[in-house]
């Protein structure tokens, strides 16, 4: 048995933990990038994303426009470079919006029997309806504005966080230290909140990040269908609906902007992974494949 | 020898990933005769399984032989090649596993699982041959109704007949070597003298070399011909078995053998005549609220008109195989169940069916340790904050909690410094005193063992069986002792219920019940206690 | 068995239910009075009224919902707002695109993600585990338009093998239906793809470290025996079940990726309604949607009996 209590935020155990877990170093260091880009657009040689240059039309990449400009003259790196906090303010908005409702509700069906069912067949019947359609409908029903998606967005990813709450509070529920816990009369309270919710907060952050990606696709998705952010934002999605007559012109208006979303959904995905296999590798297996 | 089976000689296993060449089986030498049965007796991680994983070449990710010889018949398996390997397999040796369970494909039935055996060692056998072969060999294995069992699935079947179909499916072949690795220790103390008998049967007609892994040296008493006593990967002793059982040189192997259960007599106590628990006529049937949408269930009751009573200081062994409805009579009387009818007094108060809310106050006085202690203790809380908890919720202030878990931890013999730490970084033994040690927190009066040292090893759990018998002796405790092994119960408890298909069979003072039961079941079971004869004879010298 | 089927068809009895209700609930409550919309910009009050009476809006809220599910039971999702036509006319006329992108992009994603995601953990460790899952990951994150857009640039653009976009009916010939349908099915495929691999992985690799499997091969059977009869035999209700999951995913990507290639099925549908708020047609593709999504995966509940004899009938 070893003495030694292991002392997470010493310098040595996080090289270890950097060591053995490369895909989390690289999640976070892109998604700090990103972060950063979002913050500090202003200052990275950067226009007026809006500004229209009628002259300036499909400009090929240059040292004033570093990627070119687009339709409208429009230069398209400021434009990604402040489309970056659109993704962002979706991405953590969505997971942490989805990530405390659905605990809470949740948490309530694991715990109270009688309303497990009517919650769980409600979820059911939310998950029935395809996660873009559910956002589609809700943005049509209430206009494009950046709220209006993230609630749209937030809405068909509850159901996912209630049902691996559920079904991990269900689990944790049956262990022999919480029936020690019960036998010892312990309150019902202090049982959820001192036995349970520590047990179960881990596949739940990390089925969290999986949502933020997913939210950061379905905003891009739903972007550049037309129907997402107002047009006159400019996020990623809405650079590339602009861009879509020009592709043959001016692939990089589609492609730019496509794979910055491939590239955070993916380091956001891996980040993911590597939290999943950090905090708890035994439920490794259930989180974050049935998407 | 020539004759040799199969003999070992100085064999390594090695982690592949480790650079410092870590092992975790080192310099073993054993061999295995026709006709003879060696037992590898040693506790988890003594490397009796890796060893025999080693022989059939099917060692699990991340592990390889690094140095030394295994030889079948002669022929060299270190370095044979994968195909090689594979016809020996089956053909020369074959292997049998602890959970008889999960060692079969659920999804296939039995008999196309023996089947495929020939469809690939035979290809030339014809369908119907293979049909009969399968056939006979369920025979062989005396399974009952063999043209039928055979075309059923492993979960229609119980443990022992599953054990029979793995045996029947090893011996497809007729291999000269038989691994049998624990292949008794997930069954029935009934089922596993059959299955003991079977295999020394077959071994006395067939001629085969059984290597039989064991942690129980009562096994080892019933069939072994030669023993190898193993620990931390490394050969301890090995010799006949007789010379072994009666004559071990090793002390380690002294203290295996004193640790078998039923090695010493329970002694006759006084017992105070105050009765602190009265269960009257107490029955579960599982099941009873089914829904429009929920599955269909079997009605039959798990538990049946159990009473029983215990008074203070006393130690009451409840005895039974699986499915006995034992552990349901443990729970409901902690009433992590809710029993269907009966009465639970706690003195004039009946807890049976009472609310949970007014429930939490008569909670004190019944707590319960169980079985696995991973999983028993809060993995985020530590020990400290684990052991204040019972005594917190019964009204204690913060200080006097906190006094009184070191006092329990000095009782179940841990020093303070474990109050600082987290459940994973002690062993099972000492988790599981950990558990015991909350379970006192809150002063109870009735302690409810389930299986409570079923998970340890045999030295670990002879140590627990003596704090519970400490505990006892110093606190007046009344403990409920729920297991399925007679030898365990019969060293601690002052009086015994036996248990079969939820309904109590007999109940009595130990002594009277090993010596002289009254019922046929409970004869059986005392007769299917393995080492049985050699304990007798033990006790006596 | 017929009382397993009753069961199983009974449960999705309540999902349909919710389903229904969120999607009355969401028009009905959303902002925006739908007789007015339908009644056009130019509309006196009275004909708003009139237009109101005849669509049972004056009617309470559950008499409302009742109708609407009777009509739904009929067969009858509405009439268009902007074409006037009915409902499921539409749905029909854009529906085979649709359904043919669907398939083969099942049948693509099952042939090529279950055999790699086998391989993957049959090699666990090795380049091919690293590549198949390496490439799961990026597949999971590539949106459907991007890799849209990367495939026509390389296969239409460049090497001019493929057209760039557009659909052809089937009844025009199988090839020119055949090219058309290639770069929309490999789009649609890569998060299916990606999802499949991974879950057969996983469930492959769990399932290689049961006890059977050790048993299968102490029984010295050839690997392909012990990895595809017993191994894959085991996994095949994971892989299943994501199937069924994964068929809103594919849905979804059908918005998107017929938006890329210009085919004129349901998910153009989709989006020229959403536009032209044309409330019913997207109301009814909801529908659609959603009850092909609860009876796929009723299916596969149902097939778990025929995969695993301890699910009982």
């Amino acid at each position: 048995m070893s003495t030694v209590v292991a002392n997470s935020t010493s310098f040595r155990s996080t090289v270890s933990i950097m060591r053995r877990h490369p895909g989390l170093v690289f999640g976070l260091v892109v998604v700090a990038a990103m972060v950063l880009l979002a913050i500090a657009a202003p200052w990275l040689h950067t226009l007026d994303p809006t500004l229209i240059r009628p002259r300036m039309r499909l400009k090929p990449p240059s040292s004033e426009f570093w990627f070119g400009t687009d339709a409208s003259g429009r230069d398209l790196w400021s434009r990604i470079a402040y489309g970056s906090r659109i993704s962002l303010i979706v991405g953590a908005s969505v997971a942490s919006a989805s990530l405390v409702i659905g605990l809470v509700i949740g948490m309530i069906a694991g715990a109270i029997r009688k309303l497990d069912g009517i919650i769980m067949r409600i979820m059911d019947g939310v998950m029935a309806i395809p996660a873009i359609l559910l956002a589609i409908m809700v943005v049509s029903l209430f206009g494009a504005a950046l709220q209006t998606v993230i609630i749209a967005i937030t809405l068909p990813e509850i159901p996912r966080v209630v049902r691996l709450t559920r079904s991990v509070v269900l689990t944790v529920r049956g262990e022999a230290y919480v029936e020690a816990a019960i036998s010892m009369g312990t309150p019902t309270q202090i049982l959820m909140i001192r036995h349970i919710l520590p047990n179960i907060l881990a596949p739940v952050i990390v089925q969290a990040t999986f949502t933020a990606s997913a939210a950061i696709l379905i905003e891009a998705s739903l972007s550049f269908l037309g129907i997402g952010t107002p047009s006159e934002i400019p996020s990623w999605g809405n650079i590339m609906a602009d861009g879509r007559n020009y592709f043959q012109m001016a692939p990089q208006l589609i492609i730019a902007p496509g794979l910055l979303v491939a590239l955070t959904v993916l380091a956001v995905n891996i980040l993911g992974d590597g939290l999943r296999d950090l905090l708890d590798p035994r439920l490794a297996k259930s989180v974050g494949d049935a998407r | 020898m020539i004759d040799d089976v199969l003999s070992i000689e100085h064999l390594t296993v090695a982690i592949t990933a480790s650079s410092q060449g870590k092992t975790v089986v080192s310099d073993v030498s054993l061999s295995v005769g026709r006709k003879e049965i060696v037992c590898v007796v040693g506790e988890s991680g003594s490397g009796k399984s890796v060893t025999s994983f080693s022989i059939m070449g099917i060692l699990s990710y991340g592990l390889a032989p690094a140095t030394g010889s295994i030889k079948l018949l002669g022929e060299e398996l270190i370095g044979a090649s994968a195909t090689r390997m594979r016809k020996l397999r089956g053909l020369r040796m074959a292997m049998i596993f602890q959970e008889p369970m999960t060692a079969l494909n659920p999804v296939m039935t039995v008999g196309d699982q023996i089947a495929e055996i020939f469809r690939y060692h035979r290809p030339e056998m014809s369908a119907s041959d293979v049909r009969l072969r399968v056939r006979s060999l369920a025979e062989d294995v005396r399974l009952p109704d063999p043209a039928n069992i055979v075309r059923r699935y492993p979960h229609q079947l119980s443990g022992g007949q599953r054990q029979r179909i793995m045996i029947a499916m090893a011996l497809a072949l007729e291999p000269a070597l038989l691994i049998a690795d624990e292949p008794t220790t997930a069954l029935d103390v009934t089922t596993q003298k059959q299955i003991l008998e079977l295999i020394c049967d077959l071994v006395a007609r067939r001629g085969i070399g059984v290597l039989f892994i064991t942690h129980d040296f009562g096994v080892v008493a019933e069939i072994a011909d030669r023993v190898v006593v193993m620990r931390s990967g490394s050969v301890v002793e090995s010799g006949s078995a007789h010379d072994v059982l009666t004559q071990p040189q090793q002390a380690y192997t002294r203290s295996l053998i004193d640790a078998v259960p039923g090695s010493k007599l329970p002694k006759a106590r006084d017992v105070a005549d105050h009765v602190v628990l009265r269960v009257e006529n107490l029955s579960k049937t599982y099941g009873d609220s089914s829904g429009l949408f929920g599955p269909a269930h079997n009605t039959a009751p798990a538990l049946l008109n159990a009473s029983l009573s215990l008074r203070k200081g006393e130690i009451l062994g409840i005895v039974g195989e699986s499915g006995s409805g034992k552990s349901t009579l443990a729970r409901c009387i902690c009433r992590l169940q809710t029993p269907s009818s009966g009465d639970i007094w706690l003195g004039d108060i009946n807890i049976a069916r009472m609310h949970e809310n007014k429930l939490r106050n008569y909670r004190k006085a019944i707590q319960v340790v169980f079985q696995d202690p991973n999983r028993s203790l809060n993995p985020r809380l530590r020990i400290g904050e684990t052991l204040v908890e019972g005594a917190r919720n019964f009204g204690a202030s913060a200080r006097v909690a906190s006094e009184r878990s070191r006092r329990l931890l000095d009782l179940v013999g841990l020093d303070d410094s474990a109050l600082d730490r987290f459940p994973h970084q002690f062993s099972g033994g000492q988790r599981q005193r950990i558990c015991i040690a909350r379970a006192l927190a809150s002063e109870p009066d009735i302690l409810v063992a389930d299986e409570a040292v079923s998970a340890l090893d045999v030295s670990v759990q002879a140590q627990v069986i003596e704090l519970l018998e400490d505990l006892r002796q110093r606190l007046g405790l009344a403990i409920i002792f729920i297991t399925h092994d007679l030898r365990v119960a019969g060293q601690l408890c002052d009086r015994l219920i036996v248990m079969q298909s939820g309904r109590i069979v007999e109940q009595g003072p130990t002594g009277r019940l090993f010596d002289s039961p009254s019922e046929t079941y409970t004869r059986e079971l005392l007769a299917a206690a393995p080492g049985r004869e050699f304990l007798a004879s033990a006790r006596k010298a | 068995m017929v009382r397993f089927l009753f069961r199983r068809l009974l449960s999705i009895i309540p999902v349909l239910a919710i389903v229904s209700i969120i999607v009355f609930l969401a028009l009905r409550l959303g902002p925006g009075d739908p007789a007015a919309i339908l009644a056009g910009d130019s509309a006196t009050p009275e004909m708003v009224a009139a237009m109101r009476a005849h669509l049972g809006l004056d009617q309470s809220l559950p008499q409302q919902f009742l109708h609407w599910v009777v009509q739904i039971a009929h067969g009858d999702l509405g009439r268009s707002i902007t074409s006037n036509q009915p409902v499921t006319t539409l749905v029909a006329s854009r529906l085979q695109p649709t359904l043919a992108l669907a398939i083969a992009t099942i049948i693509f994603s099952i042939l090529v993600a279950t055999p790699l995601g086998v391989l993957a953990a049959w090699r666990r460790g090795t380049w091919v585990d690293n590549l198949a899952s390496g490439g799961a990951v990026i597949g999971f994150a590539l949106p459907a338009f991007v890799t849209g857009y990367l495939l026509v640039f390389v296969f239409a653009l460049k090497l001019q093998w493929l057209p760039v976009q557009g659909f052809v009916p089937l009844s025009e010939g199988f090839w020119p239906f055949g090219r058309h349908l290639v770069l929309p099915t490999l789009t649609l495929s890569t998060i299916y793809i990606a999802l499949i691999t991974r879950v057969t992985r996983a469930s492959m690799l769990e399932i290689l470290g049961e006890d059977f499997v050790r048993t299968a091969r102490a029984k010295g059977l050839p690997e392909r025996v012990v990895l595809f009869r017993h191994a894959l035999g085991n996994s095949a209700i994971p892989i299943l079940s994501v199937i069924g999951i994964g068929i809103a995913l594919l849905l979804g990507g059908v918005v998107v990726t017929e938006s890329v290639f210009s085919i004129p099925g349901l998910g153009r549908l989709t989006v020229e309604a959403v536009v032209a708020r044309d409330y019913p047609v997207v109301q009814g593709i909801i529908i659609l949607f959603s009850g092909v999504y609860v009876l796929i995966n009723l299916a596969v509940d149902i097939s778990y009996a025929i995969f695993d004899p301890r699910i009982s009938y």
